[in-house]
């Protein structure tokens, strides 16, 4: 029952982490698609892969944009954005009460069908089964007896959220500055919306449940409804469409994972640093959109910069970093199968309250990333794009830019 | 001054916003490389297109008029000559990294104009394009509008056209047997039956750019002086990313000796 103000900030930081924890799962699980002819695709099958990496990236976009939506109903109600998660993996119903574990693993039925039980509408059973293979297996993993949770689906947990809007008296609730929000003029529609009472705050909590369950009576371009029609699908294709991803492949062990999860340290010296690299610009990100989030004292002119720059990071630098990474390989051995990029935090995220510092920081990081890239530019052509995108980025991102 | 006017229809193969600027099939964006075509390039071709695309227009620019001073010459030699950009020219927005949708550079802008025998071609400049490439943006960001695109095309109507061509698919697609091209001409149908098929016709971007690199001619070149800069002013629009084609409409000016 949420009924104060820090039980509502309290939720929707859990909402915050769980949007952005679930749009990685989608990314990795994406990424891990095989598109190319040359990896024994048909041009047919190509173009199917092609649509699905397609339809799932269209659904970590649109959890980008509920991460956003949240980021303002926490500032509507004075609290501040959370970017920060706990590494992956973690277990069913142990970091969040779910029925089904937070992890890293490749395209899939099974990957598909743990996406499916995230986004599964209130109150409907999970579908059913025609394809013969593994349901039996999927059944006795994610459906053990329910715990008494708190909530067990995404759409459970805003409900929740939306009752304490609906509780907490409108007039106390609301004291965030108007201004201090985001508002959806990114390069791609995140539909996102000013919040500023209960009703604004109410719709906003709305849209991000049709999203990811539609409506009752229609579960058309929902999350729930885009997943269960590739489950389905895949049960009619006669070839593997996905990488040798292994689960979970990972720099490093982390002390805030769950240890009951299989990672796969990575070994291999090239994929180590290539993966080094992609987390340290995906923690760069994370800090640029804190910076963005903060309304610490940047002007106007500074925060499109770092809007403009966080949409052409994510898009030209952190997706094709992350596609290359599922083309090397975990160990030396190429059998043991292929790395992925694995979102690693390396320690607490914290933003300098100095803003000098901050485009300081961002400065430094970015050059030492340029100067890692230099060293494992050999290892595909792609890299020489990245690594030119990355030094023009350092080049834009000036303070006085 | 030699003035030579020249157009025509231009390819470029490209992913779109929100893709990586390097994507080559199209996922995330509204270009798409069907089964069987090759890979995007993002090379700006004003001739030898990559793909032909069932029922879009033909790709080629070419001198279309020629004026000495002030007076149209109908029977000059440079009429119907091919102007081409040399060097696989690409768009460099790098997702907006260098620049925004339709404001990006053109890098490397190296202009030739030949017909057999006889080539005349020169580049902005001599030393390599650098960051920002400000000197090889367009100018003025994206205008809408106006009889440019559609005078030049001669496509008062995108929507009839693209209905038209619909019509031709939709009949290919009864008589077709093979997979592939079902699904490819499946694909076109749906894709011209959405906005965006036709969101960007209107749109045109210009440049007035300055050509201040080294003269290189071949054969026997018009009397030009070697030592003055050439003016080229032109814009490109009419965007059809089903033919995944534009238009492009210039004048080249070349002073003589």
């Amino acid at each position: 029952m949420i009924n104060t103000r820090e039980e509502l900030i309290n939720a929707l930081t859990e909402a915050a982490e769980l949007e952005h924890n679930l749009l990685i799962q989608y990314l990795f699980s994406s990424f891990t698609l095989k598109t190319e002819l040359k990896e024994g695709l048909t041009p047919l099958q190509q173009a199917k892969n092609l649509e699905w990496k397609g339809i799932i990236l269209s659904v970590a976009r649109e959890e980008m944009g509920h991460l956003g939506l949240v980021c303002n109903l926490l500032s509507a109600i004075g609290s501040a954005p959370r970017f920060g998660r706990p590494n992956l993996p973690q277990s069913e119903k142990k970091y969040y009460p779910f029925e089904a574990p937070f992890t890293l693993t490749k395209f899939s039925r099974k990957s598909l069908y743990r996406f499916l039980i995230f986004e599964l509408p209130i109150g409907e059973n999970p579908p059913e089964d025609s394809c013969k293979v593994d349901q039996r297996e999927l059944m006795i993993e994610l459906f053990s007896a329910p715990d008494p949770l708190i909530y067990n689906k995404v759409g459970d947990l805003y409900n929740q959220i939306k009752e304490g809007f609906n509780k907490i008296p409108e007039k106390e609730l609301f004291i965030g500055p108007k201004n201090a929000q985001d508002l959806d003029d990114w390069s791609v529609r995140l539909n996102l919306q000013n919040v500023n009472d209960r009703k604004t705050a109410i719709k906003a909590i709305d849209d991000i449940i049709i999203d990811g369950e539609g409506t009752a009576a229609d579960r058309e371009g929902s999350h729930f409804n885009s997943f269960k029609n590739i489950w389905e699908e895949l049960c009619l294709i006669d070839y593997d469409p996905t990488r040798n991803v292994v689960e979970n492949p990972f720099t490093r062990s982390h002390r805030d994972s769950s240890d009951e999860i299989n990672v796969n340290l990575i070994t291999n010296k090239d994929t180590l640093k290539v993966s080094e690299i992609f987390n340290t610009i995906y923690s760069s990100t994370l800090l640029m959109l804190m910076q963005y989030y903060s309304y610490g004292g940047e002007t106007e002119a500074q925060r499109n910069l770092l809007r403009s720059s966080l949409g052409q990071i994510m898009s030209g630098v952190i997706r094709p970093l992350g596609e290359l990474l599922t083309k090397l390989p975990i160990s030396d051995n190429e059998n043991d199968g292929f790395a992925a990029p694995s979102f690693e935090i390396y320690s607490d995220l914290r933003l300098s309250p100095f803003k000098e510092n901050r485009w300081l920081i961002l400065n430094e990081t970015f050059n030492n990333v340029i100067n890692e890239i230099k060293s494992i530019e050999h290892l595909d052509q792609r890299f020489l794009e990245i690594k030119n995108k990355m030094i023009w980025l350092n080049q834009n991102l000036q303070p006085s830019n | 001054m030699l003035t030579l006017k020249y157009q025509g229809w231009f390819q470029c193969r490209l992913a779109t916003d929100p893709d990586p600027s390097d994507e080559k099939r199209g996922v995330s964006g509204y270009m798409k490389s069907l089964p069987g075509e090759p890979d995007f390039d993002r090379i700006i071709r004003f001739h030898n297109p990559v793909v032909e695309r069932s029922h879009t227009p033909k790709v080629g620019v070419t001198v279309t008029k020629v004026y000495l001073k002030n007076e149209y010459i109908d029977d000059h030699f440079l009429l119907g000559a091919k102007v081409n950009l040399e060097n696989n020219p690409k768009f460099y927005g790098f997702n907006g990294i260098v620049a925004d949708d339709g404001i990006e550079p053109i890098v490397p802008f190296d202009l030739s104009i030949s017909i057999p025998n006889i080539q005349l071609s020169r580049s902005l400049e001599d030393k390599s394009p650098e960051f920002p490439f400000n000197d090889y943006k367009p100018r003025n960001g994206i205008l809408i509008g106006g009889n440019d695109v559609v005078e030049n095309t001669g496509i008062w109507d995108i929507r009839y056209t693209l209905s038209e061509r619909i019509e031709k698919l939709n009949a290919d697609l009864s008589s077709t047997t093979d997979d592939i091209e079902k699904y490819n001409i499946s694909e076109r149908i749906k894709f011209l039956k959405s906005p965006v098929a036709t969101r960007f016709f209107q749109a045109r971007m210009n440049w007035f750019l300055v050509l201040r690199g080294n003269i290189n001619s071949k054969g026997k070149t018009p009397e030009i002086d070697m030592n003055s800069p050439w003016v080229n002013s032109f814009w490109m629009g009419g965007w059809d990313p089903d033919a995944q084609n534009g238009y492009v409409s210039g004048i080249l000016q070349i002073p003589m000796k």
